[in-house]
């Protein structure tokens, strides 16, 4: 975070919540408040900030009261007061033995205290005759602040010619991302949580159920399944220390149990204390959960893969922590250490036998949540925040291979559900049908060739299919919008047929965007307020 | 944003808007406000701003609004 964005944020800041927070440190910190108000802003919170006066941290630590909400930031110093650039380098070698009991008294302290700890472990000055043992302290204090869970920042945020010109140790380079280390750290560490909400396609396990069938979705313990059969192995663990969890994935029940059931899982369905499956807005379902739990939204955990989906659940449950699942194992250490974080138990506390059956007292809670539709947040400006493009191909011509898969393979958004062979859509198209297909890409990157019609001359779109990683994107939107300009029709006939998948096609097609002949449900005209609702998406149509 | 809009903003929001009458004229020696904590608050502001390390020696030399528009265009390499 830079100063004109801090300042930026600060300007745009609205209905933030009061927080307190005692920032102790040792150095100056008067060049992070700018910082930390803009970083405790972006996560909602006004911040009321007390901070010690430079050089009293040992003091402020021994005679202030603890404080709800107390950040110490803390150098090599602050544990051994030898090892301050500031004070020189002492004319005797430095003793060690005392020098370790001085980092142990000044642990305990902040043990006492229950100090949430950001450790910056700034360079040591040569305080002992061989440099060796020096850096034997320098793990040392590392070592304690493992002990006291701190937050080990990096090492080039220190910086000397700050500290010995103004006292403050931090580059002002890297003070914006310091505060949000601290906002994070606050805000998201404060206690533990206690509901971990997971998606189940590609978090769960690889694939999507819908798409690639029980047999093309991997969650074993080898292969692209390995990481999901990890994660799955790490929820057991939070189970048995007495996390709750929880499924709410957008799909047919009977799909989404098919895994469990099917034995292909590490975790059973019974080892939720919910599992909600359906095409409602993840949000209105985790709202309705957490109201039937008795839990807040700060006490929840939400894990899914898709950012868009962690979007609209963020802004429809404020104050939920959500968690991107990686798309691959590169992200994959970062997010379990994150997950382990946000479910933290002290390291002496033991697990009871509540902790244990937590599960089961809470089932019994909710055996009367009754399945309700929820508004679900509204995405408008994220989805514009996307730069979504969507490319429509006229491939009438060819070639007809990925849209072809596409239709056989989707079975969610397919409006009818019925085959397509080469032979059929040749003959098809003999006859005057034209094939789209559409590919979408947006700042994150390609997406491919993600959807497929087929319309032909009488304005009957005899074939509809969109992925299912693109749902929620309004895209359906703005390719059913490219067919009424490209084709000038004044209404569109889908040759829909109800199947056991195809809810999301027909609920856009039964949507507030089309007016249903009266004769004929689904012959359908456009609405002119939707008309005009095409500034999320730019379409174009390829050469 | 250009050198002078940048050195406008971060001299204003560290000095105050109400304590300079003509930001483009002001400098360290002339302005009571610009004491030692408002510099250590300007560097910091540069550094982040910037992308850079400053020097004791380099932070010392920043004292007036002219001093500062020179070293944001020198930084962004112009």
């Amino acid at each position: 975070m830079k100063f004109s964005e801090a300042k930026a944020i600060l300007s745009k800041a609205k209905d933030l919540q009061p927080l307190s927070l005692a920032l102790n440190s040792s150095g100056e910190t008067g060049t992070l408040e700018l910082y930390l108000e803009a970083a405790f802003a972006e996560s909602g919170y006004d911040l009321d900030l007390d901070t010690a006066a430079f050089g009293t941290l040992q003091q402020s630590l021994r005679s202030q009261k603890t404080q709800d909400t107390e950040v110490v930031i803390a150098c090599p110093w602050d544990f051994c007061q030898a090892l301050d650039w500031r004070k020189g380098i002492p004319r005797v070698s430095l003793n060690e033995e005392s020098a370790v009991e001085e980092i142990q008294s000044f642990s305990e302290l902040l043990i006492q205290r229950k100090a949430r700890v950001l450790y910056l472990p700034a360079p040591l000055p040569p305080v002992t005759t061989d440099c060796q043992r020096t850096q034997r302290l320098a793990a040392i204090i590392e070592s304690e602040c493992h002990r006291l869970n701190a937050t080990v920042l990096p090492s080039h945020w220190f910086s000397l010619a700050s500290y010995l010109s103004a006292g403050s140790p931090f580059t002002g380079k890297n003070a914006g991302d310091l505060a949000r280390k601290v906002a994070h750290t606050v805000c998201h560490f404060s206690k533990p949580s206690k509901l971990l909400i997971s998606d189940l396609d590609n978090v769960m396990w690889r694939g999507v159920i819908g798409e690639d069938t029980l047999s093309g979705i991997a969650c074993n313990d080898q292969g692209a399944g390995f990481i999901h059969h990890i994660y799955q192995t790490f929820l057991q663990r939070l189970k048995s220390e007495g996390v709750l969890l929880a499924v709410v994935s957008r799909n047919d029940m009977d799909l989404a149990t098919q895994p469990f059931s099917a034995g292909l899982t590490e975790l059973v369905q019974d080892d939720f204390v919910s599992f909600s499956a359906s095409y409602h807005s993840k949000s209105g379902q985790i709202s309705q959960l957490l109201e039937t739990l008795n839990l807040s939204a700060d006490q929840s955990v939400f894990v899914d893969d898709n950012p868009l989906e962690i979007a609209e659940v963020e802004l429809g449950v404020p104050g939920i922590k959500a968690v991107q699942f990686p798309a691959s194992e590169s992200g994959f250490v970062e997010m379990t250490n994150q997950l382990s974080n946000l479910f933290h138990r002290p390291g002496d506390s033991k697990i009871s036998v509540e902790d244990r059956n937590r599960t089961a007292y809470y089932k019994t809670r909710l055996a009367e949540l009754r399945e309700r539709p929820g508004a679900g947040a509204d995405l408008s400006s994220y989805l514009a925040s996307l730069d979504m493009t969507l490319i429509i191909h006229d491939r009438t011509q060819g070639p007809h291979d990925r849209a072809i898969q596409l239709i056989n393979k989707t079975t969610q958004f397919n409006i009818n559900g019925e085959p397509l062979s080469m032979a059929s859509l040749a003959q098809a198209i003999d006859k005057g049908s034209r094939l789209f297909t559409a590919s979408l890409r947006d700042r994150h990157g390609e997406h491919g060739e993600i959807a497929a019609c087929v319309i032909n001359r009488a304005h009957e779109v005899t074939t509809f299919v969109l992925s299912c990683r693109v749902f929620q994107r309004r895209v359906e939107d703005a390719i059913v919008r490219f067919l009424f300009e490209e084709t000038q029709a004044s209404s569109l006939t889908f040759h829909f047929v109800e199947t056991e998948r195809n809810t999301p096609a027909r609920r856009f097609l039964a949507s507030e965007s089309f007016t249903a002949d009266p004769a004929s449900p689904y012959v359908l005209r456009p609405n002119p307020t939707w008309l005009e609702q095409d500034d999320i998406i730019s379409v174009s149509k390829s050469a | 944003m250009n050198e002078t809009e940048l050195a406008t903003l971060i001299l204003t929001s560290v000095l105050g808007q109400d304590c300079i009458k003509d930001v483009g004229t002001v400098t360290k020696e002339q302005c009571a406000e610009w004491d030692s904590v408002a510099h250590v608050n300007l560097i910091a502001a540069l550094e982040s701003e910037l992308d850079v390390f400053m020097s004791v020696e380099e932070a010392e030399q920043l004292n007036s609004f002219d001093s500062i528009t020179r070293f944001i265009k020198q930084s962004n390499g112009q």
